[in-house]
This record gives structure tokens, sequence and C-alpha cells, in this order.
């Protein structure tokens, strides 16, 4: 497996090799998040279409990818998301809807709708969105496998109970067990932002 | 709480992914993932992506060995006095074509060879395989497709399919086949010999395809004069499986009429010879084209995003038309078609509604690149041999494409043939000096999937006009192929 930073050389510099590297290795990868968002509202040609338009859309940005930011593959993780978000808004007539954050979401449900939001709530929900993240990321490490493993699968790669079960060869209630009780640590832990 | 953890998760940055996706091996990651994501998904994914990047999409990896130089001199199968259609077409091989003297070989699964009167006697086929054995073990079985065999050289043609790959052991194997690419700048080259009686034939040149559970060989072996003829018992061995068979070889059958070999019908310089098999409750029907025109075949069938009318090739019959099934796995155009039976069903017709077909005609062309919001009338005509193309106007839209500003064009088409129907053309971008210079589009069908809709990804440093070469003119030819098969 060759590093981030030859892959990025070969992108720049030898684009078919470089492409056809990325595409062999995380195609499969890109799918799953794409397919996790879209697969409930869309049929195969539209999840086909978005994975190309990931994969795509970082060979564009093959000259600003900084790695010391995060990984190639964390770039293909976080461009799928994205792409995949905005082909579900507009597969399910939410296009012209504002970015609905997760703070803004809590924001809502104070009576404080996104209409009213000013800059400076929107920068500092961004902020605080950010540091949720981070660290919603340490809670999830700290549950230990394969709570985590479970968790990731679950909310970050959008799979069934079902399908998790037969990846960890798990029974499925054990898995509900697991996440339900796994949820709960990360309420505890987490505190006010749930 | 669910819903605000996954609105969490589709939130975070690239750290953070990072840190959260740490916690999974990438061996764990294969398992159970992926579902619906089959080989040909991932042909469709990777030759979308490439177009859109101005790029080749990469080939079937090919496999060389021993001193490939001398050898490719010495390939008499490749030369011009013998002409391989179909299968060699399909994987990268120069297809040569000429006015002949025309009589027919025609080997199954392989192609039709129509061989030149006065071709040196080198470059003849002599014999193909008595028969094609197969045999197993645990892990694989190797079966063998075909030989062909020259004055001095045989080609083998052999599949390998994997009894007990999970997809954990393909991305696996993939991955060592790259590793070693990059060390090495070459794969795997598999231990696969073919003996003539004792005498071992160890350096071959050919190529391998498929890539899934299924892989399919053509290799061809450089051999004594006097180790080739219909006495003689080769063996092919092959190390990595630990397998090996034994076949002998015959006269190849000639024929003096195509339709001597399967029902055929031709239009536009282009034959096609039906080979129907019938197995059971079923019908396999193989395609062997004999192509003298200017174009490619790039499809018998409807393919999920080309197609005419929506019409398809399907089997006619006594009860009613039949649709068909493909291979698990092919290269190029699919020939292999094939249907369920009933008992009741007779007077079988394969009926080809239409062909894809490409030629390698390009234009070199200069737009106007407009103000935003405003389009711009232009009807810039691109002339090509059977129809011309006209732009007729263009505009700049911000998220044309995936997202992105592109150059938005429609199309229009005046074809001058009515049953030679174009579908629509590649583009790419030209650098000011006027060489390729790649550039990424999509396109729009209409109804009948005809292009009438093209944006062109526009860069940084584009200014008022963009400088494009139009090349590959696609068409349907709508001549119907109608194959009587009988029964």
């Amino acid at each position: 497996m060759i590093g981030d930073e030859e892959l990025i050389r070969l992108l720049r510099d030898e684009p078919e090799k470089g492409l056809a590297y990325m595409m062999d290795n995380y195609l499969g990868f890109v799918y799953t998040i794409v397919s996790g968002k879209l697969a409930a509202v869309t049929g195969r040609e539209d999840i086909e279409e978005c994975t190309s338009d990931v994969f795509y859309a970082v060979f564009q940005s093959r000259d600003s990818i900084d790695i010391a930011k995060g990984s190639i593959k964390a770039f293909l993780a976080v461009m799928a998301k994205r792409k995949a978000i905005d082909k579900f808004r507009r597969l399910t007539g939410q296009a012209n809807e504002p970015l609905r954050t997760a703070v803004s979401l809590e924001q809502e449900e104070i009576g404080q709708g996104p209409g009213q939001h000013t800059a400076a709530n929107q920068v500092e929900a961004a902020v605080t969105a950010r540091e949720t993240g981070q660290e919603l990321v340490r809670q999830i490490k700290a549950l230990g496998p394969p709570d985590s493993e479970i968790f990731i699968r679950k909310y970050y790669f959008g799979q069934s109970t079902r399908a998790i079960a037969q990846a960890l060869a798990i029974k499925e209630n054990t898995i509900d067990k697991k996440i339900s009780r796994g949820l709960d640590k990360l309420k505890l832990a987490l505190g006010g932002v749930w | 709480m669910e819903e605000k953890m996954m609105k969490f998760m589709d939130q975070l940055e690239h750290d953070a992914t990072d840190e959260l996706l740490e916690l999974i091996e990438p061996e764990a990651m294969a398992q159970g993932m992926s579902e619906g994501l089959d080989q040909s998904a991932i042909r469709r994914i990777k030759d979308k992506t490439f177009m859109k990047a101005g790029l080749q999409p990469p080939a079937s990896p090919k496999l060389r060995r021993g001193p490939s130089k001398l050898l490719s001199q010495k390939m008499p199968l490749l030369a011009a006095g013998v002409l391989l259609f179909l299968a060699l077409s399909l994987m990268n091989f120069d297809v040569v074509i000429a006015a002949v003297n025309r009589f027919f070989s025609f080997i199954p699964g392989y192609g039709i060879v129509e061989n030149q009167a006065g071709a040196n006697e080198g470059d003849a086929i002599l014999y193909v395989a008595d028969s094609l054995p197969s045999v197993e073990n645990q892990e694989a079985r190797l079966s063998l497709q075909n030989a062909i065999a020259g004055k001095d050289n045989i080609t083998v043609l052999f599949e390998v399919e994997w009894k007990n790959l999970t997809e954990e052991d393909l991305l696996a194997k993939k991955q060592a086949e790259w590793e070693r690419l990059q060390k090495e700048d070459r794969l795997q080259q598999p231990e696969v010999s073919l003996y003539a009686g004792e005498q071992q034939y160890k350096d071959f040149m050919g190529s391998t395809g498929g890539g899934s559970r299924k892989e399919s060989s053509t290799f061809t072996y450089q051999v004594a004069a006097t180790d080739i003829g219909k006495d003689i018992v080769y063996r092919l061995e092959h190390g990595g499986l630990g397998l090996s068979l034994e076949f002998t070889l015959k006269d190849v059958a000639t024929f003096e009429r195509l339709t001597d070999i399967g029902a055929t019908d031709v239009h536009h310089d282009i034959a096609i010879t039906a080979v129907p098999e019938f197995a059971g409750n079923q019908v396999t029907v193989e395609l062997y084209p004999l192509n003298k025109s200017n174009y490619q075949i790039q499809s018998f069938s409807k393919e999920w995003d080309r197609g005419y009318g929506g019409q398809d090739l399907s089997l006619l019959t006594s009860t009613g038309p039949k649709s068909y099934t493909l291979p698990e796995s092919f290269m190029g155009p699919n020939t292999k078609f094939t249907f369920a039976l009933g008992p009741e069903d007779r007077d079988l017709v394969l009926d080809i509604p239409f062909i894809l077909v490409q030629s390698s005609e390009y234009k070199d062309i200069k737009l106007p690149v407009p103000a935003e919001g405003e389009r711009l009338t232009v009807n810039r005509k691109v002339e090509f041999a059977d129809c011309t193309m006209t732009i007729v106007d263009v505009e700049v839209e911000n998220e044309a494409f995936g997202g992105e500003r592109a150059l938005v064009m429609n199309l229009r088409y005046d074809n001058k043939a009515p049953d030679k129907i174009m579908s629509g053309t590649g583009f790419m971008r030209l650098s000011s000096m006027g060489r390729p210079a790649g550039g990424g589009y999509s396109m729009e069908p209409d109804e009948n999937g005809i292009i009438t809709k093209v944006a062109f990804a526009l860069e940084k440093g584009d200014g008022r006009s963009l400088r494009l070469r139009v090349m590959n003119p696609a068409y349907y030819f709508t001549a119907p192929y109608r194959l009587h098969l009988g029964r």
C-alpha cells in the first residue's frame, strides 16, 4: 500500500495511475458511505453516479489536498458525506433548505429557527459542532472494541443491525443492546449537547 | 439522539474522520460492506469517473514474461496475414482488416478468422484444440477455452475460477498485486507452462482479464515447429494452482460462407453471426462479428445509460419475446446472451434492433464562453462522416457539473442516413498549443438515448473562449439484425 504523499504525487503526475489506484483501494469504502445515505431514497444508478462524483471531486482537488489536515481516506469520506447529503436533499425536495447542522437542530428545538441565525451565531455553531464532533470521536473511542466499531458502522456508514451482526459475527439483539448502552454512556459523557 | 448522532457524524472534519476510522481495521472495513457493488458496478463507476476526468479508463491488467520485445516480433498470430476478430480486439490488440479472398476459420469461444489467400505459411492457423478439458481442486477450477496453433506457436485460452474466494481475499489479492507493481513495475507472473510431450515451454506473452472470481487468459508460447502436430499430447500446467490439463490438436474447421457457421445478417459492412448452444431449458447465443466498417462495435444490446428508443436485444419465439441474462463477467462488449426456454418455444429468432458503434474521427473547435446568465446562440457545426452535429447554443452554469461551473452546450444532429443515428461524441479540452489536455463533462440523453446536452467543466483559468476536441462520434446503427436460430 503506497502512502498518501505518493498517491498525491501519482494523482498529479500520473493521473491515470493515481485515479486507478485511488479507486481500486477506496471504491468500496466510498460506495458504502454513499449507499448508507441514499439507498433508502433512490436506486443503484444515483448511488453509482454519486460515488463517481466523489472520486472526480477529490481528483479535481488533487492540487489543493493538504494531507497535514487529514488522510486521503478522510478526504474521500468527507466528500462522500457531502455529496451524498447534497444528492439526498435534491432527491427529497430539500435542495433549497439551508444546511441544518446538529447544533442548529438543537437551537430549533429550543425555539430558535434557522432563519433567526445571525452570522456570529453561525460561526459559533460551526465551532461548537467541530468541538462536539471531536469530543464525540473521543467518547466513541472510549467505548472500546467491539462497541466502538459497532457505533461507527451504525452511525457513520449507516449499516443495518443485521449487516453489522453478520460482519462481526455477533447476534442482532446483542448489537442492539450494545448500541443502547453505548448511547446512554455517550449521553452521560457529552452532557448538555444531547 | 440517534438522529443527532448521525448529524454529527455527517459533519466530522478530516482530522476527526481520521481519528474515527482508525478504530476500524482496514480488513474489518471490507466485511459486510460494499453490498450491491459487483464487478459490473465497479466497472461502470470507474468508467464514468475516468470519463469525467478526461482520462482513458484502465485496461485489463496485462501480464508479460520473458524477452517480450523479441517475442513480440515473432508473434505470427498478430501479424497482418491472419485477421483476428472479436476476441483480440476486446483485448486491445490491433484489428487488421484487409481485402481478401475469403474463407473463414471458426474457433468457438474465440472468433471467426478470415484467412488471407497467399498469406505466409507461418501466419496461418493450422490446428485448434480437439477437446476442452477442465480440472479442479479445492481452491480453483482450470478450464481450457481453446488452443490455436500456428507453424511455430501455440496460443492457449483458459479460464481460472476461484472457488472459495471471499471479498476480503479479493481485496488482499488486489493489494498484493499493486504492491508488487510498485516494487517491481510488473504484475505477478503466473507460473503457467506449456508442455509439448516432455518439452517444457515457460516463456509466454499474453493478457489476463476479469479480475473477480473468474479470470480469462490468453497466452502465446513460441514452440519449435517440430513440437506442433496432431499426434502430440500437450499439457498446460498452472504452478500457482497446482493444476494441469492435457489436450491434443485437430485441424481447424474452415467455411466458405459465414452462414455455414451460423445464422448471419449484414448491415453497413458489419456481419454478425450467431451460434446457439442449447442446454436443458435454456439457450446461450454467442455473437461473432466480422467488421469491415470504419466503426468499432461498442455494444449489441441496451446498456443502462445507453440504448435507442427503449429497445433491446431479445429472442423472438412462438410464445413471445424473451429477455436475456448476461454472463457473470466479460470484457469489452458482451457477446453472450442466455435465454430461458419453455417446451412450447419454437421458431427462435435473435432480434438485435440496434448496435452501438463508435469511430475514431475528431474535430477541433473553439467556443465562446459567455458571461454568467447569458445564453449565446452559436450554431457551430461539427462535420463527421455520417452526421453533422450542431452546437446550438452555450451557457455558463455554476452548478451544472456535479456542483461545479461548466459550459453547457445544447446539441442537434443532422444524420446523413436514416439508420445511422448519432448518439453523441466525446469531448476533450485543448491547450493553447492545441494539445489534448483532459477535462471532464457530463451528458444528458433524451428518451431515445441521444445526448442533447453536455456540461463541460470550466477551470479557474478559463477565459472567454474554450478550445475543445470533439471526438469519437458514436452511433446507433438501427438496421435490425434478425438471426434465425431454428428449433
